[in-house]
């Protein structure tokens, strides 16, 4: 019979199976180690005789490490590691790890409990270089991080032979999270680069697809793009507008997916409430090394020698009429508009000819069409 | 708009009809071979940009098919605003590139005769969908409704003799 889910990344029974993959990140959000699916099928009922046999070839990034480096922080605060080490001893003995097994896996832990090295580094040396694994090793390293998050996290859950009743009565059962604790943390994990898709469950939506409130989604904007790039005395670009209009990233030869994050993703930030309403509706936010990009991109086009200043512009759309600071290139066709009143970035793109046309002659970005 | 910007954009669109009209393909050549050996001046930059966007328009013309067809289902709702922009604007870029090739190769178009009101009218297309982005100016639906209202115009002028 087939255990039920444990607190930590697989379990066993008949057949042991390892779901090391988003999987067990849905089901487990706080403790996501490993990025790939590996499956594990052992015939034995009991760990025994696993130790020695499973030696696998795993992908090429068969661990997401990257997952394991926002828990460093709290890890080299934990001055208490020092009186932890009898559950390296406890690991070895639960695994059955072999002579050689448990002595790679001592030398690494005590290295990781010491604080001489990071989760990184010990995933890294267990992992080794040549693609092969011995996952028993690597299991006990996650045991053991994962016992480290249970004794000073924010919710202390036992490996299973410490309270096996607690496991059978379903004390430690994972509980379902509060709705806005779950979204905010999903776009935390989101954030991270943990998950692909920002709304698992349509149940969760709201009717206008929303997963996350107006006041939610703002601060979240707010917090992830707080910061900004003086282009100017006068001029500069918040990482908000730059975030607002990333969908023209690639007309100023930037490619989004070298940031992680594709054209068509970028695009809907356009859609119904702008940025604000995109988030709300789970959007993947626009990194911010691509925001950057984004504003040194624009900044060296003004500041290139073949491109024009002129202070004198205006900016027509269905508000009125603004004065605006353009900065034009005829060699690349852009056009770098700036609001003089706020400072701040309008857009910076490519431009069609015609375009380009229409503001070297009349000296004005923006619709002659809806001006009120 | 002020009525100087106002008196500026009818002198400009008068110019350009005029331009338009007496298109001269043997300066436009002569513009481009001299940009070719680099000797092409501030002086005369303003007259070829005038030739190539007249270049752009004729090309926009060409595939005029193609606009429509992404305003059909735009006003079908078969596609989203973002998606809509997205390629409107990518056609547009299209066409503006292949100016850039075509010149480069010394091959010129002789511009139709309705490709210049066919452009302006696009042209209040690009300038919304360059522009929106979801949070101001217009709504989603009142963009949906300005498009419309464009597309009624384009549908009139190129069912006109």
């Amino acid at each position: 019979m087939r255990q039920k889910k444990l607190g930590y990344p697989f379990s066993y029974g008949d057949e042991l199976t390892l779901e090391i993959a988003r999987e067990i990140a849905r089901e487990n959000r706080k403790k996501i180690y490993i990025n790939c699916l590996v499956l594990i099928t052992v015939s034995s009922s009991s760990l025994s005789g696993l130790s020695p046999i499973i030696q696998i070839g795993l992908p090429v990034f068969p661990v997401s490490i990257e997952r394991l480096i926002q828990r460093e922080n709290s890890d080299s605060q934990n001055k208490n590691r020092k009186n932890s080490v009898p559950i390296i001893k406890d690991i070895v003995g639960q695994l059955e790890l072999t002579g050689p097994q448990a002595e790679k896996f001592k030398i690494v832990a005590e290295q990781f409990m010491l604080g001489k090295i990071t989760r990184r580094d010990g995933i890294l040396k267990l992992r080794g270089g040549d693609g092969i694994v011995d996952i028993s090793v690597i299991l006990g390293f996650i045991l053991l991080i994962n016992w480290l998050d249970g004794t000073y996290g924010f919710q202390s859950v036992p490996i299973p032979h410490i309270d096996s009743m607690g496991w059978l009565n379903g004390k430690h059962d994972r509980k379902p999270m509060s709705p806005i604790t779950y979204k905010s943390s999903k776009f935390q994990l989101q954030m991270a680069g943990i998950t692909d898709t920002m709304c698992p469950n349509p149940d969760m939506a709201d009717e206008n697809g929303f997963i996350m409130s107006y006041e939610e989604s703002h601060n979240l904007v707010a917090d992830t793009y707080s910061g900004y790039m003086q282009i100017t005395e006068d001029l500069k670009i918040t990482d908000w507008q730059g975030a607002k209009k990333a969908y023209h990233v690639k007309g100023l030869g930037i490619n989004p997916e070298d940031y992680g994050i594709t054209q068509k993703e970028l695009n809907k930030i356009r859609d119904k409430g702008g940025l604000i309403g995109y988030v709300q509706r789970g959007g993947k936010l626009p990194p911010i090394e691509l925001v950057r990009a984004y504003q040194t991109r624009i900044k060296e086009i003004c500041y290139d020698p073949s491109t024009t200043k002129n202070d004198k512009a205006t900016y027509t759309d269905v508000n009125g009429v603004r004065p605006v600071t353009v900065f034009s290139n005829k060699e690349g066709l852009n056009l770098i508009s700036f609001d003089q009143i706020t400072g701040d970035l309008i857009t910076g793109d490519k431009q069609r000819l015609t375009y380009f046309e229409n503001y070297v002659e009349t000296n004005n970005i923006g619709t002659q069409k809806n001006n009120k | 708009m002020d009525q100087d910007s106002q008196k500026n954009y009818k002198n400009f669109k008068k110019e350009r009809h005029l331009t338009f009209l007496n298109y001269d393909k043997k300066r436009h050549l002569e513009l481009l071979k001299k940009k070719s050996i680099s000797i092409e001046s501030e002086e005369n930059y303003p007259e070829l940009l005038k030739y190539s966007a007249m270049l752009n328009r004729h090309l926009d013309w060409e595939t005029c098919h193609q606009y429509l067809e992404l305003l059909e289902e735009f006003l079908k709702e078969n596609i989203s605003i973002s998606d809509f922009c997205s390629e409107f604007c990518k056609r547009g870029s299209l066409n503006s590139d292949a100016v850039a090739i075509l010149e480069s190769n010394l091959i010129l178009l002789s511009p139709h005769e309705k490709s210049l009101e066919f452009s302006e009218l696009l042209e209040e297309i690009f300038d919304e969908c360059e522009h929106f982005d979801g949070e101001e100016d217009l709504t989603g639906d009142e963009f949906r409704n300005s498009i419309e209202k464009s597309f009624v115009k384009i549908k009139k002028y190129l069912n006109e003799k």
